[in-house]
């Protein structure tokens, strides 16, 4: 069986990740798609902003925030043998009321910290909350029992590592001390603490003005006794992400800034105890076999016409390919021990189930 | 001052260096400015009389609060994790003091043309709108101030222009007609220009043109499979151009696809050039 084949056989998640613009989200779907025609029961999550994965499941009204079953019969998409492939689309508002809901502590509390003004715009613009809310909502599907196999499209790298990261982020946020001087716990000790922090939080007041402070700490006292729950589910999404039921996915692509960026990516999951599995070199140029650049010129040097055109090109796509060959195989995105898979680029580009296919087959052949 | 738009893996970066290599080479005192942190325009341009800065959220906020008078304080604030809290208290102000950076090499006034490497689509539109946000937030302050400013510097259409960068395919395309619409309204920026990057040499030629045959028909078969493919990449390639044409409503420069892997500042002058001629044909 293929590399890729094995992957999706036997994880539960799998985390597509890597540099913008190489086709994580199109990699995302077509590994769902061959794992569900597999047999596999298969949810994919997209939580890029960018909404194209819809689109390339053939899903017209576009994604929810609610898993979506995508018909994998229809087309020529190949037989489903008995797997099923949903999809959704990650909605930081909708999660963050799931979250607030499932984690409140009193009747009342979920409603009371929804209705704040700010929690509106927390859920959407706020730097790291979506990120936090895409960790939720892949803990929630991969213990949801309807899927097998959770597969997640991550958005560009550094964003990825801030995903991955969320659940540290949050602990850290809930131990600091602003936060518990903001949330007024912690008794004398913090007392003594705020008297000293006192002028921060009016140079504060100053760049920003009082209200909006009044508001934030009306925000975060919304949230009271909620903490420990929030760090109960940090510390399992931390987990999941470990997990060897995990697989981590960098999708990359034949370009020399791509694959340094892709290189430094690995590093940054492996210093977070996280290692790649597997590596997809996506939209590579095909070969022409037996042809080389040298050759395909000298043949257009005796043509003429038509033909002597024909030949050039040939030569220029023998001259992309072999480029190509030395950034992946020089230096290249290797990581120890994942294997490397070339993915051709297809001559149209993914919009549909059947062209989705194509890439499912290329990547499991 | 140019913002250079579009989705990531479009060649937005490489759009940025080329352009700001263009304008440099026809005289222009140019500033190009990236935001995402990586060293690749500075790579691009290389041996240019391009100047290039990088902004970044963390050391904008750092030298605002400094030009605001909050002097050593800025470092205490940054240590005490409270400007994590001033993020959440103002979502946005982050994408504001960058913004902000930007405006303030604006008005240096040493610059003819400010060329700006905006981070990919949607954290660009994000970015760009989180100042509208902002000031439905901020009820005063020097921030509010500052948000007022940067909106008036990127509607003002002489100030600023936004270029829209997309590859010839049919999904690029679209999200980038739909961006170019996101920053006419809500954004409020004009669009300039387009630019279609990374353009396969068109094919334009009958499928079955002869290859050679007899003592000359090795090869062949790889190069006809590689020939129909080129035919139908061509085909998708003129219809997305025009379609980006059609839907873009200003005008639109085209540059070739390099037959290398990745574009370096030899290949980037070599663009700028063909850019200065008008791009391809």
């Amino acid at each position: 069986m293929s590399a890729v084949g094995d992957l999706i056989g036997s994880a539960r998640v799998v985390v597509c990740c890597g540099p913008g613009g190489v086709g994580k989200t199109t990699t995302a779907a077509a590994l769902g798609l061959a794992a569900a025609r597999s047999g596999r029961r298969v949810v994919v999550i997209t939580v890029d902003p960018a909404r194209r994965l819809g689109e390339a499941l053939g899903l017209v009204d576009g994604l929810g925030p609610d898993p979506t079953r995508v018909d994998i019969d229809a087309g020529d998409a190949g037989g489903s043998a008995g797997g099923e492939l949903w999809a959704m689309m990650l909605d930081p508002e909708v999660e963050l009321e799931r979250v607030v809901r499932s984690h409140a502590v009193r009747p009342g509390q979920a409603d009371e910290a929804l209705s704040n003004p700010f929690t509106r715009s927390i859920g959407t613009s706020l730097g790291g909350t979506q990120e936090y809310m895409a960790t939720e909502a892949v803990y929630r599907l991969s213990t949801d029992e309807r899927f097998d196999l959770v597969v997640v499209d991550t958005p560009p790298s550094d964003r990825a590592l801030e995903v991955i990261e969320a659940p540290d982020v949050l602990v850290r946020f809930l131990d600091h001390q602003v936060f518990k001087l903001l949330m007024g716990t912690g008794g004398r000790v913090t007392r003594l603490l705020s008297a000293a922090t006192q002028p921060l939080l009016k140079a504060v007041g100053r760049v920003i003005g009082t209200g909006v402070l009044d508001d934030v700490v009306r925000f975060l006292r919304s949230f009271t006794g909620m903490e420990h729950s929030f760090r109960e589910r940090a510390v399992a999404v931390r987990r999941l992400w470990r997990d060897g039921s995990t697989a981590f996915v960098l999708v990359t692509a034949p370009r020399p800034d791509t694959v340094a960026e892709s290189r430094r990516f690995a590093e940054q999951l492996w210093s977070a105890g996280i290692g790649v599995d597997l590596v997809i070199a996506n939209r590579c140029s095909p070969a022409v076999d037996g042809v080389d650049v040298a050759s395909a010129r000298a043949r257009a040097a005796d043509a003429e016409g038509d033909a002597r055109r024909a030949w050039e090109y040939v030569a220029w796509c023998a001259e992309v390919h072999a480029a190509e060959s030395v950034v992946l195989e020089g230096d290249g995105p290797t990581v120890e021990g994942a294997p490397l898979v070339r993915v051709d680029r297809l001559a149209t580009d993914v919009h549909d189930l059947s062209t989705l296919a194509s890439v499912a087959a290329a990547l499991t052949s | 001052m140019l913002l250079v738009l579009g989705k990531g893996g479009v060649g937005r970066t490489v759009a940025a260096a080329v352009i700001a290599r263009a304008a440099a080479v026809d005289g222009l005192r140019v500033l190009v400015i990236g935001l995402d942190g990586r060293r690749t325009l500075t790579e691009l341009c290389r041996g240019s009389d391009v100047t290039v800065r990088m902004v970044s959220a963390g050391s904008a906020l750092e030298d605002y609060l400094l030009d605001q008078g909050f002097g050593g304080f800025a470092r205490r604030l940054a240590e005490s994790g409270i400007i994590e809290v001033v993020g959440a208290a103002a979502p946005g102000i982050h994408d504001l003091v960058v913004l902000g950076k930007v405006k303030q090499f604006a008005n240096e006034g040493r610059w003819d043309l400010i060329v700006v490497d905006a981070p990919a689509a949607g954290h660009a539109t994000s970015m760009l709108t989180s100042v509208d946000g902002l000031l439905g937030i901020v009820d005063g302050g020097p921030i509010r101030e500052q948000a007022v400013a940067v909106r008036a510097m990127l509607r003002d259409p002489v100030r600023s222009a936004a270029v829209l960068v997309t590859l010839p395919e049919t999904t690029p395309v679209s999200e980038s007609l739909e961006l170019a619409a996101i920053t006419r309204d809500p954004v409020g920026v004009a669009v300039a220009a387009g630019i279609v990057s990374a353009v396969e040499p068109v094919l334009d030629l009958p499928p079955m043109t002869a290859l050679g045959s007899g003592r000359a028909a090795k090869g062949v078969a790889p190069a006809r499979a590689a020939l129909e493919r080129g035919l139908s990449t061509a085909e998708v390639t003129r219809e997305s151009i025009s379609r980006f044409v059609d839907g873009l409503g200003a005008p639109v420069a085209r540059l070739p696809r390099l037959p290398v892997a990745g574009v370096d500042a030899e290949d980037a002058a070599l663009l700028a050039g063909i850019l200065r001629a008008g791009g391809l044909a």
